[in-house]
């Protein structure tokens, strides 16, 4: 005898449930969690590097990457502390990471924590560490068609930053065509074209992110 | 990229219904897998084998059905669409929902049960 039943149930991705654990204990703390995602080598760490003159003293850094702490030292030259995961062969940062993380990272005064992916425009899009919102960085010498063939990355985040803008006279890029697929993709996504060398767009990006911060 | 720890959880939930029902077995199972759910069909079908081995599971026929964004006319009915368009009927222009289908549902599970002699009711 055989017996079906439907059951319509959702199935949830593993690290849900420490996700929202990481959500409620960031939420107590009054921290606003940004996870970037973008591939190797887009600029999420020129982009906080950028920022971290305005960011200095309230906001903190989580890096992912395979290998190195590299991008710590670095931010942690610009005054900003930070704190190395290397996730060996991992192709993204999972919730369990980012407990571990916090329970040796320091966070006291932290209003901001930014956590730096591992480079990958792929599977970060599908994980959520605790974070308030995603925030996708493309770079222009990436292709203008980026947008377009990485639509799930767009759709899981708040906003795209398009980066390296002072390099568009040297490249055959379309930028607008980068933002028209953008927001074809996740037409509630707010764009950024930002330099880290020129500075151009960066404190509007800080802007609408304090703005994000305030909001929550 | 993320398969295994979907099948793992499926593979729980499927324990779950058939320890409710008193079923050693589970005979079939359907899931529906959104096309923008970052979950690849192939990749959750090898990894529920995996996982199945030794389990109730053991054996039964698994389907993936795959379900991407669509348009739901309250007139026309489901329209499938590329991606995120505007929520209006293409073909009626009348007000429609944007379902993107970024999921992973388990649908229906089918336990082989044991016949239960006090029971009259088929």
């Amino acid at each position: 005898m055989s017996k079906k039943i439907r059951l319509r149930q959702k199935v949830e991705a593993a690290g849900r449930e420490t996700s929202e654990a990481l959500r409620e204990f960031f939420s107590q703390r009054a921290i606003f969690v940004v996870n970037l995602i973008g591939s190797p080598g887009s600029g999420k760490t020129s982009l906080i590097e950028a920022a971290a003159g305005r960011l200095k003293g309230r906001t903190a850094v989580i890096q992912g990457d395979l290998e190195t702490s590299e991008d710590k030292e670095r931010i942690e030259r610009c005054g900003l502390p930070a704190y190395q995961i290397n996730t060996i062969s991992g192709c993204h940062l999972d919730a369990g990471q980012i407990r571990r993380a916090v329970e040796e990272f320091p966070l006291d005064d932290v209003q901001l924590l930014l956590i730096e992916n591992v480079g990958n425009l792929v599977c970060p899009a599908c994980f959520e560490i605790g974070e308030d919102i995603k925030v996708a960085v493309i770079s222009v010498t990436e292709g203008d068609d980026k947008p377009a063939k990485y639509p799930v990355a767009l759709l899981a985040s708040a906003a795209v930053v398009l980066t390296k803008t002072d390099l568009l006279p040297h490249l055959r890029c379309d930028v607008d065509r980068m933002a028209k697929d953008a927001l074809a993709a996740n037409p509630e996504l707010e764009i950024f074209r930002c330099s880290a060398v020129t500075g151009e767009g960066v404190d509007d990006f800080l802007d609408w992110l304090e703005e994000a911060a305030a909001e929550r | 990229m993320h398969e295994l720890s979907f099948a793992a959880q499926i593979l729980r939930c499927v324990e779950q219904q058939a320890r409710e029902h008193r079923a050693p077995r589970v005979s079939r199972l359907r899931l529906r897998v959104g096309r923008l759910s970052g979950v690849n069909r192939d990749n959750l079908a090898f990894c529920l084998e995996a996982v199945a081995d030794g389990s109730v599971m053991q054996g039964a026929q698994i389907e993936v059905d795959e379900a991407g964004p669509e348009l739901v006319c309250p007139s026309c009915g489901r329209l499938p669409v590329d991606g995120m368009v505007k929520p209006v009927c293409p073909a009626c222009g009348k007000e429609a929902e944007l379902v993107l289908n970024t999921e992973v549902t388990i649908e229906e599970v089918e336990l082989d049960v044991e016949e239960d002699p006090t029971q009259t009711e088929s």
